[in-house]
Order: C-alpha cells, then structure tokens, then sequence
C-alpha cells in the first residue's frame, strides 16, 4: 500500500518541493563544499586579495547576484568592463571587513536602486514575482485533479453535432473493451500504416490482462 | 541589385497576397482553377523572396555599399566567409531571411499537406501568406534592406565582433526558422479547423512539422549556448536573458504537444487541448519576435535600437485573437473520443507532462514580464535574472525529469498498481540507488544528488524498455543488434522519442555538472608565473599579437599541468575593433577526458570536465588578466546535440522507406504484436 502512495505522490511530491524553494535562498549558487584542496600560494591573485577559497567562493556568490549597472543584463561575474571590475573589489574588500551580504547588497542598492539585484527582494511589491509561481502551480495541481477527474468520469457535457459520445468507464466490461479495441483497429486506417497501433494494442492487451 | 532586391519584394508581396486572397476567394466562388493559381502563386512567392536573399547576399559578397545595409554591417576588411552570413548579422537583413525562409517553408508545407486535408489547404495557404505578408509589408515599409547608403564609404562598418565566430554560420539560421516555423503546425490545424475537418485529418500534418520545427529550435538554442560559451567569455551558456527566454518558451510549449499529439494520435483524446497548445506556440513565438524586434526588455541580444517592435506587438494580439476566435468557433466539435480511464496511465502522466512544461513556460513569461510590471505599477526598476529563474524554474525542470524516468513504464489506458509495481521497482530502485552511491563517494551537494538520481531513472527507463522489447524479439530467433532495430523500427515514433530522452540526459549531466561544481579563478599573471585551481596549474608563458586593418588581436601562451604532468597548451585569445570600441574574446577550451581512448581527439573523448581559459585583459607591462574555469561535465551538454538529431531522425524517416529495407510489412505487422504480447505471458 505504501507503495501507491509512492506512485501516486511523486509528481506531487517533486511540486510540493517546488512551493518550498523560495525558502532556500540561493541554494542555487551556493559553493561546493568539501574540496579545499591544499593550494599553493601562486603569485599575482588580483581581484580578491585573499587566497581563501571559501571567502573566494562567498565573493563569486555575491558576483552572480549582483547585475553590471551599465551592461544590459549581465551579472557581474559575466562582465568585465571596469565598473564590475571596481564593484568586485569593492565587494571583496567589504567581506574582508566581516560585512555579511545583505549588507554588501543594500551598499549597491544604495548607490544603483534595486535594479542592480539579479534577483528582486523579498520584500514588499517585490514578493509578488515570488509568490506568484508557486501559487500558480498550486492553483494549477488542484484544478489539474479536477480535470483529470472529470475526464475520468467520462464528459458531462452535452453531445453536439453528432459527434461521438463519451463512454463512462464503469459501464464498460472487458469484453466490451477489446471490441471496441477491434472497432477502432478497423476504423483506424492512417495508424495502420506505420504499424504503431497494432504492436501497442498488443501490448496494453498485455498489461493490462496481467492486473 | 538593389533594384532586384527590391523589385523581388514588391514581387513576392503582390503574389503572397494573390495566393492568400485567391485561394480563399476560390474555394468561395468554387473556381478549383483559381485556387490552383493561387497555390502556385505562393510557390512563386518563396521564388522570389530566394531571389530577394540572392540579391543581399551578392550585395555583401561584392561590397555593394551603396546599400545603407551592406555598407552598416560589413567593411573590406572581414574575411571574406562572414560576408556570405552578413546578411542577417542586423535588423532589416534578419527580418528579410526570416520571410524569405519561413515563405520557402511555407512552400514545401503547400506543397506536402496530405490528401485527406485537400479541403483545408486552400485556408492553410491562406494563413501561411497571411503571416507572409506581415511581414513583407514590415520589410518593404519599415525595415527596407535594399535602402540607399547614407553617406559615401568605401570601406563600410562591418559586422559585430560577437559574430565573427563560426556559429554565425548555422546558430542564426536555425534558430529564427525554427521560431518563425512555429506557424507551420498551427496553420495546419488552423486552416482545418476553418475548413471545419475537425476529425484529426490535420494531426499527422502538424505532427510531423511541429517535430521538424522543434528539432531545428533544439539544435538553434543548443548551437547558440556552445557559441556563448566560447565567445562571451564568462564561461557560461545560458542566463535566463530575455531574449533567450523568448526563444525557449515556443520550444517549450512544442516539447508538451508533441508528447500530448501522441495521446490523440493513439486514443482521441486531447483534441482541443492540442489544438489549444499549437496555438500558444505559434502566439508565443510572436511574442519572441516583437521582444526581438525592440521590444521594451533590455537583454545583450536585441538588435540594437530598432523601432519597429511596436508593429510586432499589433501582430501578436491579431495572432492571439485568430486563435482565440478559430477555437471557440470549432470548439463544440472538438471532444475527446474516450474518457480518461486511470490515474495510473500514460495518458494521464503526459496530462502531468503537458502541466509541467507550460508551467515552466509560464514561469518564465512572468520573469520576462515582471520588470515592465514592477516599472508599471510600482514606479521601480528592477531586475529577473538567472538567480530567481534557477530557483523557480530549477524544480520544475528536476519534476519534468522525475515523470521521463515513470512516464514512459506506464501503459496505455490503465494499470493496477500491483503491475505499476512491476514496471517501476526498477528505475525507482535505481534512482534511490545511485543518491545513495553518490553520497558515498562524497558529492553531498543536494539537489545535484537529487538531479543524478532522476536521470539514472530516465535511462533505467529507457533501457527497461528497450530490454523487454529486444527480448521480445530475440524470442523470435533474432540476435540482439537485430533484435533492437526491428523493434525501433516497429514504433519509430516512440524509440526515436527515447532516444531523444538520452539526448536529454546527456545535457541534465552537463548542466547540473556546470551549475553546481564549477570553480573559477580571476588572476592576473606574469609571464613565467602559475597559478593553482584544484588539480590544475596554469603557466602563463609569454603574448603574441598581430595588427590588423580592424582590430588588433592578442594571444596567450599558457601551459597548463595536471599532477606535475603537461597535459595542454593552450592559446587564449582576446581581439580589439577600434571601430567599434569593442573586445571580443575566444576562450580556449581543454576538454579533460573521464576515460582517454587512445587514438581519439581529445574533444571526442567522454569529458570530465573542461578547463576553460578566457584573457579577460592584456595589460601593457606583459601580464594578463585571466579567467581560469573547470567546468565539469561541460562536454555532455554538447554530445547531447548529435544524440538530439539522431532521435528526430528516427522519429521522423519517412515510415515506407525505411520499412522497406528492414522488414517486409505484412510480417512486421503479424509477429510483432505477438511478440510484444509474449512478454508478459
């Protein structure tokens, strides 16, 4: 039993895991861990004056979240005209001094207004570009149910033109399904060419009989 | 030639709107032979915008800067291959590949649509040089490529350094037909609905054009990102600009019909959805194209300051109101044939399939949308960039890739769960299999680990299938490599789609390998001094330059070592166009292989990572500023192209010929289902 409820929960499972992601504030760009591997100290580092890694790797962090006020769209870590250059070191220098990067960020915004964020705050009108997408997604799971339920139920809808009726699933008998298998089989002339309904029908025959 | 340019325009302009007039007037009036004359128009009309691209490729190949066009984006001095692509390296030069190339598809689409759609092509004619039009009287009134110089110059500006690059060639091309195509499937499905065959007389059509389409957009976008991974220098390939964005989005939507297309194809079902999703696509891509055209979205791609977006902007609302009044029109006639049977169904994993992809594209209309919000309602610029796409995005992607390791194990119609059981222990036991196995060997990064995992699914996916259909086979005295092409030529469709599934893969690994275990250094470098990233030491050696005509280039020479062992010399290389004031940069790419088969390039070779080097600056006193990269698993993304066209090819092979040469059709058709039913007797 527990394993139906695997099945049936992993696609909601994988979105519920979606809604939850705004919470994990840069987990996206967050540095590797685990691999500080005993450099040597080489000559000539600029852009930082330290050699640490992990302070090297909370600097490019903050590069990735911060835009290129001049350039159209580019973070600082894709831009090298001198403004980024001097907004790296100035970053640099700033986590140097124990600043944390909410600080760092509100200096840009400070000087460049919050267009200089890659990302929009999470405050104020801002968090509606947050929200919305989560709440979308729910609004969409739940009315996806309804419409896979109601499909499953067969229409309830009117037949017009004379167009094929919907059969309700519950009045249908094995037997009647693989007729109807046999109808569609004869009316589907096109499918007969490339072989593709024949080999399948054989197949859900199969599956499904081992239930 | 100018005054052929021109004069082809006019032409093609008169005929397209002869042929989207008179076949409809045709069939009005019952005229069979003016709706003939008006099909062969359009034919005609494609004639004469190649002969209007003819005329602006031999204006650049000359140095015709008589032309404002030629003499804006070419000089003497390019070599002479780019003034071959020139022609589309800017607006109006674009704008006229566009129609021209989206005329000629028009044309073959006309010229293909089966028989049992004979009495809707005279309204896909009609929808095709609809589009046709638009955009000829865009190029003949707003966006003239043909228009005289402004000044006298004999030497002309030349081309963006950006695309002086090797990708010019096919990235351009690829990616605004595949774009522009999009109206290929949705005239198929348009022009049915108004000719009111409403009964899936148009499915195979668009079916098989929207796969085409797709595939050309798969292989623009991919193209494109190895270009700016080479080019732009910060050793990434896709940042969620805008304008990228507005390309994904149509090959998103695509990507959900040509997985729902099935659904209908097998069950009746799905109809007006379908319809509802080639819809989108073909709206959206409107929606690329007023962005493109100077649309109110800052992005590094656009082209320039071009006024014309507004124009684009009218089209798509037209666009989306056409489809929205053709739907509700034919509405009525669109049921599904059957209900949905199951929860636990293919059908119902590609209603999950469908969700997930226009949610992504939904998504990302919100971040392209957002700032003109935001500046709108709030008064405040601000900017949606990569950092919230890869938040938001990031799980919905890993969703998509979770459902293509279960999806593809469902049967059809409905299953018990003690079955699914069966068919899925697998690939679930695989995906737990492989987090745990990667925890062991020390990657604890979480969401790569969860990424890994998904995609072991999706091959255990592909290879249960595969191994229950061979057996089948082999069952019936065949050996296994025979085996597996009958059964892959048995349901081409799927295996194809299979294989793209491998292709899918291969570019998960690249980017999850990229995104989460990238390391960079920025340094600057004396001539004779090293510097160590992880396992790797750089050895700046010594610059080399060469003067141009329109630039001046400069290389480094850098020896790069791995455990005290050289394993490459490598030439990074940075160049100057005064005329410009503008650099660009080629980065030198070592592709570190997992495993070194002898006798292979290295490039060939499966990749662990690459070591990627760009000089961001030369200084004056001999030392360099240089961006040392590893990015892991880079090279998987560009394998994934090969297996990407392969699949499609699969897919698509005209079903006849290939049949011929492998199995007679009548014992194809007997033992095949057999065969499959044996399998789980």
């Amino acid at each position: 039993m527990s394993y139906a409820v695997i099945i049936r929960t992993i696609p909601i499972v994988a979105l519920l895991l979606a809604l939850t992601f705004p919470l994990f504030d840069g987990v996206s760009v967050r540095a590797q861990t685990g691999d500080a591997t005993g450099n040597d100290v080489s000559p000539g580092f600029t852009i930082g004056p330290d050699q640490d890694r992990a302070f090297e790797k909370r600097a490019q962090s903050l590069e990735k979240q911060l835009i290129c006020p001049i350039c159209p769209g580019e973070t600082l870590d894709q831009s090298f005209v001198q403004i980024s250059q001097d907004m790296k070191r100035i970053l640099r220098e700033k986590l140097q001094e124990g600043q944390n990067e909410g600080q760092i960020k509100e200096f840009f915004v400070a000087r460049y207004g919050t267009s200089v964020l890659a990302a929009p705050p999470r405050t104020g009108f801002n968090l509606v570009t947050w929200i919305v997408p989560p709440i979308g997604i729910a609004l969409g799971v739940v009315v996806l149910f309804f419409v896979m339920r109601q499909m499953r139920r067969g229409s309830v809808n009117p037949v017009a033109g004379g167009v094929v009726a919907m059969v309700p699933v519950d009045s249908v008998d094995g037997e009647l399904d693989d007729y109807l298998a046999e109808v569609d089989r004869d009316l589907a002339i096109d499918d007969s060419l490339d072989g593709d309904h024949d080999d399948d029908q054989g197949e859900d025959n199969d599956r499904s009989s081992e239930a | 030639m100018a005054d052929l340019g021109t004069m082809s325009m006019f032409l093609a302009l008169a005929l397209a709107v002869y042929a989207g007039v008179g076949s409809v007037a045709g069939v009005k009036l019952g005229s069979g032979d003016l709706v003939m004359s008006a099909r062969r128009s359009a034919y005609v009309a494609g004639l004469a915008l190649t002969v209007a691209v003819g005329a602006l490729v031999y204006a650049f190949v000359t140095h015709d800067f008589s032309i404002e066009y030629v003499r804006g984006h070419s000089d003497r001095a390019q070599s002479q291959a780019f003034t071959w692509v020139a022609m589309y390296a800017g607006n109006e030069g674009s704008l006229l590949y566009i129609t021209a190339i989206f005329t000629v598809m028009s044309m073959v689409a006309i010229y293909v649509t089966p028989r049992r759609l004979e009495p809707s092509r005279p309204y896909i004619i009609a929808i095709l040089m609809g589009i046709s039009v638009f955009f000829l009287t865009v190029l003949v009134t707003l966006a003239d490529p043909f228009a005289p110089a402004l000044f006298d110059d004999d030497r002309g500006i030349g081309v963006n350094p950006l695309l002086r690059h090797p990708g010019m060639f096919i990235h351009p091309p690829l990616q605004m037909a595949g774009l522009v195509g999009v109206a290929i499937p949705f005239a198929f499905v348009g022009g049915a609905m108004i000719a009111g065959q409403t009964r899936d007389q148009w499915l195979d059509a668009a079916r098989v054009s929207a796969i085409a389409v797709w595939a050309t957009l798969s292989a623009g976008l991919l193209i494109g990102a190895w270009w700016a991974y080479t080019i732009l220098g910060w050793g990434g390939y896709w940042s969620w600009d805008p304008i990228e964005n507005v390309a994904i989005m149509p090959w998103l939507v695509l990507t959900a019909f040509i997985h729902s297309v099935m659904v209908q194809q097998r069950r009746g079902m799905f109809r007006m959805w379908n319809i509802a999703l080639l819809s989108m696509a073909f709206v959206l891509s409107q929606f690329g194209l007023f962005i493109n055209r100077g649309g109110p979205v800052v992005s590094v791609h656009s082209f320039g300051a071009s006024t014309i977006g507004g124009v684009f902007l009218g089209f798509m609302l037209f666009s989306l109101l056409f489809a929205l009044i053709v739907f509700l029109w034919r509405y009525p006639m669109l049921r599904s044939d059957r209900p949905l049977e199951s929860f636990l169904s293919r059908e119902a994993s590609f209603l999950v399939n469908n969700f997930l992809f226009l949610g992504v594209t939904f998504v990302t209309l919100w971040g392209v949308l957002f700032p003109l919000f935001s500046e709108f309602a709030n008064n405040e610029t601000v900017t949606v960039s990569a950092p919230w796409y890869n938040q938001i995005n990031g799980p919905i992607l890993l969703a998509i890739v979770i459902l293509m390791g279960v999806g593809p194990l469902l049967p059809w119609r409905r299953t018990t769960l003690t079955s699914a059981q069966r068919w899925l222990s697998i690939p679930i036991g695989i995906n737990l299999g492989t987090m745990a196995l990667l925890w062991v060997w020390g990657v604890h990064e979480l969401w790569a680990i969860v990424g890994f995992g998904a995609l072991a699914m999706v091959m255990s996916a592909v290879l249960e299938e595969w191994y229950r259909g061979t057996m089948a086979q082999r069952r019936a005295g065949l050996n296994f490599a025979t085996g597996w092409w009958r059964m892959v030529s048995g349901n081409r469709p799927r295996h194809g789609g299979y294989i793209v599934h491998i292709a899918i893969i291969a570019l998960g690994i690249g980017i999850i390998g990229t995104n989460f275990f990238h390391q960079r250094a920025d340094v600057v470098l004396a001539p004779g001094e090293s510097f160590s990233l992880d396992e790797y030491r750089v050895e700046y050696i010594s610059t080399e330059n060469e003067q141009r005509v329109d630039r001046i280039s400069e290389w480094a020479n850098v020896d790069v070592y791995k455990d005290n062992k050289q394993i490459a010399s490598l030439t990074p290389w940075r160049a100057f166009y005064p005329v410009f004031n503008m650099a660009s940069v080629r980065a030198s790419v070592h592709n570190v292989p997992l495993v070194d088969i002898p006798g292979l390039p290295s490039y060939l070779d499966p990749g662990l990572e690459d070591l990627y080097l760009v000089p961001s600056e030369f200084l004056e006193d001999g030392r360099v500023v240089l961006r040392i990269s590893i990015n892991p698993a880079a090279w998987w993304l560009w394998v994934s192209g090969p297996i990407f066209v392969i699949g499609t090819m699969i897919a698509l092979w005209p079903a006849p010929l290939l049949e011929r040469r492998t199995v007679p059709a009548r014992t194809r058709t007997s033992s095949t289902p057999r065969a499959a039913s044996s399998v789980g007797a």
